[in-house]
């Protein structure tokens, strides 16, 4: 007999997608006292407003793009993705050499300011003037585990108990079935056989007719309950084993749990206790 | 008595006269017909004047003259017809045969392209190869594009295997290896059977940002967003890391003897480096970020360009000598002329700038309101090429509003190559006698420099970018439907590079011109010969010809 209390150190999780927002700043670029600017700079929400705003700007010849975005709870983070358009040289692609900045795994303070770079835009873009477009998407994605971790999945005496009763049902009535078939041959043997008036023999064919009938009924029922219960348990244990791969994947990983010992030693001296077992 | 004497003889003169005039009638009748090739009327207008009464045996014998040259003439008009029809028989037969060798042509082309839809390569080369035997002089395009298609597919190499895309591949040593750098940071050198030529990669920190080769082909030089550049010497395997900047090295470039390498950084400064990785001089002045930085053509003087909107030249002791900062919007292009006698500078004020090796400013050549975004000299004229007008003197500039144009160094607009539809790559042939741009309107224009289009080559998607075989009249466009094509001074396309799943990032070909690589965003590196290499090694040795019964499945019946 053993019992052991298990504590999950480090429970994993699965990435999922909870919200995807996104904004587009536009400005105009323009030549203004011998310097590209960005004039006319502007943002608007798109879907499902997590940005606080966004601006545009140009540094030497980098292509700042500032935001600020809702703060998000714990497990939660954005992720970010741009995409730029421009008057005269149309879709940009850029190149992730190109790109400072962080792009996943953000997890904003209120009120903190973002920032994304282009470095070297005005060496890659061909002809930079005129109006400009950054689409800037923020995908909120959250974790989840697929399994409670606080309970590892049991298949015991507790879960098994169901499908005894239901074989055991099973077997009752088989069980049932062949009585009521030796019933009805004796019957039919002893009682209906050598009586040689008709009269007085039809009651005992009637007799042991029905219980051949209750036989047959029985039976098919029987075996149909264990069949029904082997398919139930089969599926039952088949979603425990899933849950079980899922428990040792997600839950059971790395682990420290506490078990009961008791050893007996070469040399006769025997302990008892408790020991750590950590699980990796 | 008298009257009756008077009488007579005027009838006799008048009968003589008749006699005369029946003659020479039918003379000059038949000489008509004669005239007019009517050789029958003719002759039988001679025989009339040989029967004319009291015909004299002169006229006869005239008569019967004018009969054999009207035969005669009869004679040469009717061999002369014949020739004439002969002609025009042998004339109709050799058309017919070049019909039905350019049908078969185009059946062959035909099985070929559908020899290499199924896999068939080899079959689809053979049948490519006979419809290109088919029509020697000039071949269809279609059979150009059969044949281009099958020596692609059958002599394609493939390099995947990358974790990352690769940006940057080019043949080295002599075309006996070659390198690839991709965003995994790495730069690997491969010989050309696909195997490692070092054990190791060269790895960066950070995502490479330039690879240059150097003049000899047997080193490179990659620079990084970590700060750091490395040179890597493909022969001896050996590698030097330069450490000195304090921002990402933004590019590079060699000394025309190799012996030297120059760095620019986003940190405002260029650093000079011996090869083995000793800074010799930290080239200090700039205001921004050091995008470009180049050696002048005899190693003595360097060439920055800044985001500052400057260019400065610096000896090689690291001492500014001069300040070319005439531009007032941000400077797009700085460059030396081939015999490094002048520089030559492109702004996004629209100004065109020639500078002298001293940095004195000598031409300001005017574009408008639009930005000058690339500008440089025509190449000088390579080794074993005739290049009338390579000078390594007329400058070709690009600026934003689409045009073309080519100017002197005396600062005279020569050429204003204006298309259709503005274009925002152009290049020169590397004889300097053609000019390549890819226009907005997905069509590629060849021109000569003195401004006659020559070629305008359509394609289905955004032209990015060109690139020139160096030694040969081909040039290949890279377009943005992840495909690059391969096409000749006609404009007939040679081959299409559609191996490529995602965007090809870089086409190069060898020095020697026979091969092409390209790398891609699909991580692979894809290796290929230019057909007329494919071309001359079928000519050497002729595949075997095609069983009956293949041709009859490619639809190819004799």
């Amino acid at each position: 007999m053993s019992s052991s209390f298990t504590f999950a150190l480090a429970q994993q999780y699965l990435p999922q997608l909870l919200n995807s927002s996104s904004g587009k700043v536009t400005g105009n670029i323009e030549v203004l006292n011998g310097a590209f600017k960005i004039t006319g700079s502007s943002f608007s929400q798109v879907n499902d407003g997590r940005f606080l705003d966004a601006s545009i700007h140009l540094r030497n010849a980098d292509l700042a793009i500032n935001y600020r975005l809702e703060p998000v709870l714990t497990n939660q983070e954005y992720r970010i993705f741009l995409a730029a358009n421009t008057e005269h040289s149309g879709q940009l692609v850029i190149p992730p050499e190109h790109l400072e900045g962080i792009v996943e795994g953000i997890r904003p303070a209120e009120e903190s300011l973002l920032q994304l770079v282009w470095t070297d835009f005005l060496e890659q873009v061909f002809d930079p003037t005129g109006k400009i477009e950054i689409t800037i998407r923020a995908e909120l994605w959250g974790r989840y585990s697929p399994i409670d971790c606080s309970q590892p999945p049991l298949f015991g005496s507790r879960e098994k108990w169901p499908h005894l009763i239901g074989a055991g049902a099973g077997l009752a009535m088989i069980g049932a079935a062949v009585l009521f078939k030796q019933k009805s041959n004796q019957i039919y043997d002893n009682d209906y056989l050598p009586e040689l008036n008709q009269d007085i023999a039809q009651p005992f064919y009637d007799d042991a007719n029905s219980k051949h009938h209750a036989f047959v009924i029985l039976t098919y029922t029987g075996i149909t309950v264990l069949a029904a219960d082997a398919l139930w348990y089969l599926l039952h244990r088949s979603r425990f084993n899933q849950q079980l791969k899922l428990y040792r994947q997600f839950c059971s990983g790395n682990s420290l749990s506490l078990q009961p010992h008791f050893e007996i030693a070469p040399a006769n001296q025997s302990s008892a206790g408790a020991r750590l077992v950590y699980n990796f | 008595m008298r009257s009756l004497l008077l009488a007579s003889a005027l009838l006799l003169s008048v009968h003589a006269g008749a006699q005369d005039d029946c003659f020479s009638r039918y003379i000059n009748r038949g000489r008509d017909f004669l005239k007019k090739e009517q050789f029958n009327d003719a002759i039988r207008q001679f025989n009339l004047a040989r029967n004319c009464p009291n015909v004299s045996s002169r006229q006869q014998e005239e008569a019967i003259d004018w009969i054999e040259e009207a035969n005669q003439q009869n004679i040469e008009l009717l061999e002369y017809y014949r020739e004439q029809a002969y002609a025009k028989r042998d004339s109709a037969l050799a058309e017919a045969q070049q019909a039905r060798d350019r049908a078969m042509a185009l059946l062959h082309a035909s099985g070929a392209l559908q020899a290499n839809e199924r896999g068939d390569v080899q079959d689809g080369l053979a049948l490519a190869f006979r419809a290109l035997k088919l029509s020697p002089e000039t071949p269809p395009p279609f059979v150009l594009r059969a044949f281009g298609e099958s020596a692609y597919l059958s002599h394609l190499e493939t390099r995947s295997g990358f974790d990352r895309e690769v940006v940057f591949a080019n043949f080295a040593m002599d075309e006996k290896q070659y390198i690839t750098v991709s965003r995994d940071s790495t730069m690997r050198i491969w010989n050309r059977d696909g195997s490692a030529a070092a054990a190791a990669p060269i790895r960066h920190e950070g995502y490479i940002l330039s690879t240059t080769l150097s003049p000899s082909g047997e080193q490179v030089l990659t620079t990084s967003t970590d700060q750091t550049a490395w040179v890597w010497d493909l022969k001896s395997k050996a590698f030097t890391h330069f450490i000195g900047h304090e921002d990402e090295v933004t590019s590079g470039n060699f000394s025309p003897d190799g012996t030297k390498v120059v760095t620019c950084s986003r940190d405002q400064t260029a650093i000079l480096w011996g090869r083995k990785g000793q800074m010799m001089a930290t080239l200090k002045g700039h205001k921004g970020p050091v995008y470009e930085a180049h050696f002048s053509p005899d190693g003595t003087k360097v060439l920055t360009r800044s985001a500052d909107q400057t260019a400065k030249l610096w000896n090689m002791a690291g001492t500014l000598l001069a300040d070319l900062d005439a531009h007032s919007v941000y400077l797009y292009d700085a460059s030396f002329s081939a015999d490094g006698q002048f520089i030559l500078t492109a702004g996004g004020d629209g100004f065109l700038r020639i500078w002298d090796a001293e940095g004195k400013l000598v031409q300001s050549m005017p574009h408008g309101e639009s930005l000058v975004r690339s500008a440089f000299f025509s190449p000088p004229c390579p080794e074993g090429l005739e290049c009338p007008f390579g000078d390594g003197q007329t400058i070709l500039a690009l600026s934003t509003d689409g045009v073309v144009r080519l100017w002197d160094l005396q600062g005279r607009l020569l050429v204003n190559m204006q298309s259709a539809s503005p274009a925002h790559w152009a290049g020169f042939s590397p004889d300097g006698n053609y000019i390549l741009a890819a226009c907005e309107d997905k069509v590629t224009r060849l021109w000569k420099t003195n401004g006659q289009l020559m070629a305008e080559m359509e394609q289905k998607a955004k032209i990015l970018s060109c690139r020139f075989n160096p030694r040969k009249e081909q040039f290949i466009t890279i377009s943005a439907d992840n495909t690059a094509s391969l096409w000749n001074y006609k404009g007939e396309l040679l081959m299409e590079l559609n191996g490529h799943k995602a965007p090809i990032l870089n086409v190069q070909f060898s020095s020697d011109g026979n091969y092409i690589i390209s790398c891609s965003e699909d991580r692979t590196v894809l290796l290929s010969p230019t057909p007329d290499v494919v071309l001359a090694s079928l000519e050497a040795a002729p595949p075997p010809p095609l069983p009956a019964e293949k041709l009859v499945k490619y639809g190819i019946s004799q």
